[in-house]
């Protein structure tokens, strides 16, 4: 199966949306992304966890020890206040920019 | 408007939650290990979850336990990239790299010592010549809202500063719009007598109405003057000054009401002032403050000037706005009143600069330039030192660029070693400066009395750490950055035979030397010349003879002494007396005395000749003299007589012009019997120059007028003979005991005190150039001794293979001498340069005197030759046997 190169920069708005419904660990995390974009999108752990710091850091994500599953200590990630809003924001630009690609890629 | 390409949503984030982010990197901060040791669980925690994923896809458990670890990555790499996200690590880096400077600093307490004191001397010397030009260019007023004061000062063709008329300064005063208050003073000493102590004469000042409060000035006792204490016959009222207050009556409480005679009047002291510094005028310390009251006749006079003017802008008013409105009005009176006004032109300086000249700003900024050289010299010689410390690292550098570490990460490390070393050095450098303080106002001074105060306040100490800044950033990022860029594989083959650095390096190091030794000679050459332009000043013969002249003034009170024919009689009276002290050879009255210049001057022209266009006629200075002056003062008759009794009661005044004068004026003819501004020319005498005046050497036209024919109260008493002050003083106290006599003393005093303070100047630049050169010579001599210490091994080759040790010692010093030499061609381009602008500040000093140039370039080659002399005499001594098993 063929793995596509993350976008630059939309990492950071993938993880968010994944946190949006329900909190997650790290290693969910990067399940999810690969299970929801059908096995195309796969995160590698050396840019998953900077940038869970780096969310972390900007007050959007925080974090919480939690019992995983298998009833291990994990740590569970949940969606912040700012963080939802700044999810509404990565939207927006990158429905705009999803649209403006387009645009650029249809013409003549 | 598009979206970033690059889509980086975190550009995007106006909607930072600060408060959050500074809760979490006050986090980080203090609890880096329960973070860390988070970190580690939760990745763990990852590991392991991933295994059992593995372990469910149907892998054996210790395979899936390394395929999950090697999907992982490099943990460590990955942890200090989580770290890094928090925010803080540069704080971190920076605590580490801290820690690392002090440590090296202990473990190199030689280099330590060395650059603390290099750059606490230059730090030190720049701090202090900073809050000297503080203090001098821009002083800090005591004043509330000082930015809106100004002085104004009437520009002539002949001068910037020239004071103002009573009526010129009335117009000023009703014409203008922009100005909230306008006043003026000029400065009067006053004769203050009281029962039971001696008479003395306090300095003091005259002020017009409103004046102090213009200033805002609050009394701390009493009041300031009313508007009514501003007429003739209401002015009996007094200010003490508050130190002339704590002095002279004690700090009495009850001083208010006290009656004091000034000037033998009865004058009633009103209030005392506030305890800071009023000197506006920088003349010296004031002790009494008085009204001024213009009489009738002043208020019409335009031609009389004597008043310093300044004035208080209006909240708004833009100092080009006063400045375009006080040329109009310069322009209106040049129009309306041609004969006093044309020509002439008012320009306003704020109050806080106008204290200085612009001769006197250029000699600062200069000096302040110079010790910058200083501080370059420092950092240059600095930055040698560093190279060959780094030298000794680049293997440590190398292998931690080899294990991964950023070339920005090892440069911010250097940096911050020689940052700190700076920081140590700017402190030290701040008692330095405080040292070089004292000692500076001490020397420094106006009438025998310090004036300059130079505290050390914040914004010197900002100056201080932005010069440490400054110079640890020079001397550090040099060889820092050379450094950090340094070939991993060359540094560690190099690095086991003892680096001989790059190519680069040297030329660096080289370049520096040039330039530290260029300053050093463009120093010793400023100095050189000051000194010696001083010591050739003092030779030059005067034209009069200074020593054995006791002087002394007096001023004569107007109430007392109403008119001209009270003051000649004093002045007969007092020119007997004196006359027939023992001891005394001749003995004169005049008005001044030429010491740095003569007091009355103004403009002339000569009868049967073209008036010259209006404003721009010649000046010359005025005297009044009994007629043994010339004979006092050693002057003698070119043509011509002395005056005689009967000049007086002449119709016809007759005046004695100089050498000067007769020369440019009638130089194929004789001036006796000709006339200027009706005054018949009867006699001619040798120039004479002013002995205390470094910057005045131009011979001025010199006019003597019989003393007889316009008395004035303010007379100079000049007699012949080794005589005390105190014995003049006693010859008027026999006429008027109220009178006293001040700075009584031999002329060549008061020469030397008015010539101190340039000396003072000169001992300056000396220290600077002396710093230069040690610094210099310290720089040359440590570049040449590493020089020796990296080639030991090939000295050791040549010898073994049969240099002689001249060899040696020649390919050793001549590598010093090349550097040394290349650094004086360059420097006497500078010294050059560096003598023209001295010269144009200081008319005084010879435009160039090559002997000075040459003096000091050999004093400097000879210098960097001692230093080179003594690494090379060491490599001479090396021992090839002991070389090459080193190597």
């Amino acid at each position: 199966m063929q793995k596509t190169e993350l976008l630059q920069g939309t990492l950071d708005m993938l993880i968010l949306k994944v946190l949006q419904r329900e909190p997650i660990h790290g290693f969910g995390i990067c399940q999810r992304i690969q299970q929801l974009s059908d096995e195309v999108l796969s995160v590698g752990e050396g840019s998953l966890y900077p940038a869970l710091y780096r969310l972390q850091d900007q007050g959007w994500i925080e974090s919480e020890w939690g019992q995983s599953e298998n009833n291990r200590r994990a740590k569970y990630y949940r969606l912040t206040k700012a963080g939802r809003k700044q999810l509404e924001v990565e939207n927006v630009g990158w429905e705009r920019m999803c649209l403006a690609i387009r645009q650029v890629m249809q013409s003549a | 408007m598009g979206a970033d390409v690059s889509g980086n949503p975190a550009g995007d984030a106006i909607r930072m939650n600060i408060l959050q982010i500074i809760r979490n990197r006050l986090r980080a901060l203090t609890q880096k290990g329960t973070l860390d040791a988070e970190m580690e669980e939760e990745i763990r925690a990852h590991l392991e979850m991933r295994t059992q994923d593995k372990i469910r896809e149907g892998m054996n458990p210790e395979e899936a336990r390394f395929s999950a670890l090697r999907q992982f990555g490099w943990k460590e790499s990955i942890k200090e990239n989580c770290r890094e996200q928090r925010g803080v690590n540069w704080l971190e880096n920076l605590a580490r790299d801290l820690r690392i400077a002090v440590r090296q600093m202990f473990k190199t307490p030689g280099f330590t010592a060395v650059a603390v004191f290099t750059i606490a001397l230059g730090v030190g010397v720049n701090t202090s010549m900073f809050s000297a030009l503080q203090a001098v260019l821009v002083r800090p007023l005591p004043y509330p809202n000082a930015d809106r004061l100004v002085q104004i000062f009437r520009t002539t063709p002949q001068s910037q500063r020239d004071p103002h008329s009573v009526a010129n300064f009335l117009d000023y005063q009703s014409q203008n719009r922009d100005f909230e208050a306008m006043g003026v003073a000029t400065d009067k000493p006053f004769n203050l007598a009281e029962a039971g102590k001696p008479a003395e004469s306090v300095r003091g000042v005259q002020i017009s109405a409103g004046f102090l409060t213009m200033l805002g000035i609050q009394p701390v006792l009493g009041r300031l003057f009313t508007a009514e204490e501003d007429r003739p016959g209401h002015d009996h009222v007094a200010v003490l000054e508050h130190g002339y207050w704590l002095r002279r009556f004690g700090g009495d409480p009850n001083i208010i009401g006290h009656v004091l005679r000034m000037d033998g009047e009865p004058v009633t002291v009103v209030g005392v002032m506030p305890e800071q510094s009023y000197d506006i005028m920088l003349t010296g310390p004031i002790s009494v403050w008085r009204p001024l009251a213009f009489t009738e006749d002043q208020q019409r006079n335009r031609g009389g000037s004597f008043l310093k003017c300044y004035g208080r802008l209006k909240p708004g008013v833009s100092f080009q706005q006063a400045q375009a409105e006080m040329e109009m009005i310069a322009t209106r009176l040049a129009r309306d009143y041609p004969d006093n006004n044309s020509a002439q032109g008012l320009e306003l300086v704020p109050l806080s600069e106008s204290a200085l000249p612009a001769q006197g700003r250029a000699i600062v900024w200069l000096t302040m330039v110079l010790a910058g050289f200083v501080l370059l010299i420092a950092c240059a010689n600095l930055a040698n030192l560093q190279f060959a410390r780094t030298a000794t690292r680049l293997r440590e550098l190398a292998i931690r660029g080899a294990l991964g570490a950023p070339r920005g990460r090892l440069l911010c490390q250097l940096l911050t070693e020689s940052l700190s070393l700076a920081f140590v050095g700017g402190v030290v450098g701040i008692f330095v400066a405080h040292w070089c303080n004292r000692l500076l106002s001490t020397q420094l001074m106006i009438d025998h009395e310090s004036v300059l105060k130079l505290p050390l306040n914040l914004r010197t100490l900002g100056f201080a750490f932005a010069a440490s800044t400054v110079s640890g950033l020079a001397f550090g990022l040099i060889p820092a950055w050379l450094a950090s860029r340094t070939n991993v594989n060359g540094a560690l083959k190099q690095g086991a035979r003892g680096t001989t650095g790059d190519r680069a390096q040297h030329r660096v190091q080289h370049t520096l030397i040039v330039i530290e030794v260029a300053l050093a000679l463009s120093l010793l050459a400023g100095a050189g010349l000051v000194v010696n332009g001083l010591r050739g000043f003092a030779s030059l013969d005067p034209g009069w003879k200074v020593d054995g002249l006791t002087i002394g003034y007096l001023t004569l009170p107007e109430s007392k002494y109403p008119n001209g024919n009270a003051l000649r009689t004093f002045n007969d009276r007092l020119q007997e007396t004196l006359a027939a002290l023992p001891g005394v050879e001749s003995a004169t009255l005049c008005w001044t005395m030429p010491v740095t210049q003569f007091n009355v001057a103004g403009s002339f022209e000569i009868e049967g000749r073209p008036e010259s266009e209006k404003g721009h006629s010649p000046v010359r200075f005025l005297n009044g003299v009994t007629p043994p002056y010339f004979g006092t003062l050693g002057m003698k008759f070119l043509e011509g007589r002395n005056f005689v009794p009967t000049d007086t009661t002449n119709h016809t005044p007759v005046v004695i012009i100089n050498e000067k004068m007769a020369r440019n004026f009638w130089p194929n003819e004789s001036p006796i019997g000709k006339r200027v501004e009706g005054e018949e020319i009867v006699g001619v005498v040798t120039n004479v120059r002013f002995p205390a005046n470094p910057a005045e050497l131009k011979t001025p036209f010199q006019t003597y007028r019989p003393l007889a024919q316009e008395p004035r109260t303010r007379l100079v008493i000049a007699v012949r003979g080794n005589l005390s002050g105190d014995i003049l003083r006693r010859a008027v106290a026999q006429l008027d005991p109220d009178q006293p006599v001040s700075d009584a003393g031999p002329a060549s005093a008061r020469v030397g005190s008015s010539l101190d303070n340039w000396a003072v100047g000169s001992r300056l630049l000396t220290c600077f150039a002396l710093l230069g050169l040690s610094l210099a010579a310290l720089g040359i001599y440590g570049v040449i001794s590493g020089f020796v210490a990296q080639r030991t091994a090939e000295i050791g080759v040549r010898m073994a293979l049969g240099a002689r040790m001249q060899n040696v010692l020649w390919l050793v010093l001549g590598k010093g001498l090349r550097l040394s030499l290349f650094g004086t061609l360059i420097g006497l381009l500078g010294a050059f340069g560096l003598v023209r602008i001295l010269g144009s500040v200081m008319p005084a000093l010879p435009a160039s005197d090559p002997r000075v140039i040459l003096f000091v370039a050999t004093l400097l080659l000879s210098v960097t030759f001692f230093a080179c002399w003594l690494p090379a005499r060491r490599a001479a001594r090396v021992d090839p046997i002991v070389a090459l098993r080193n190597e």
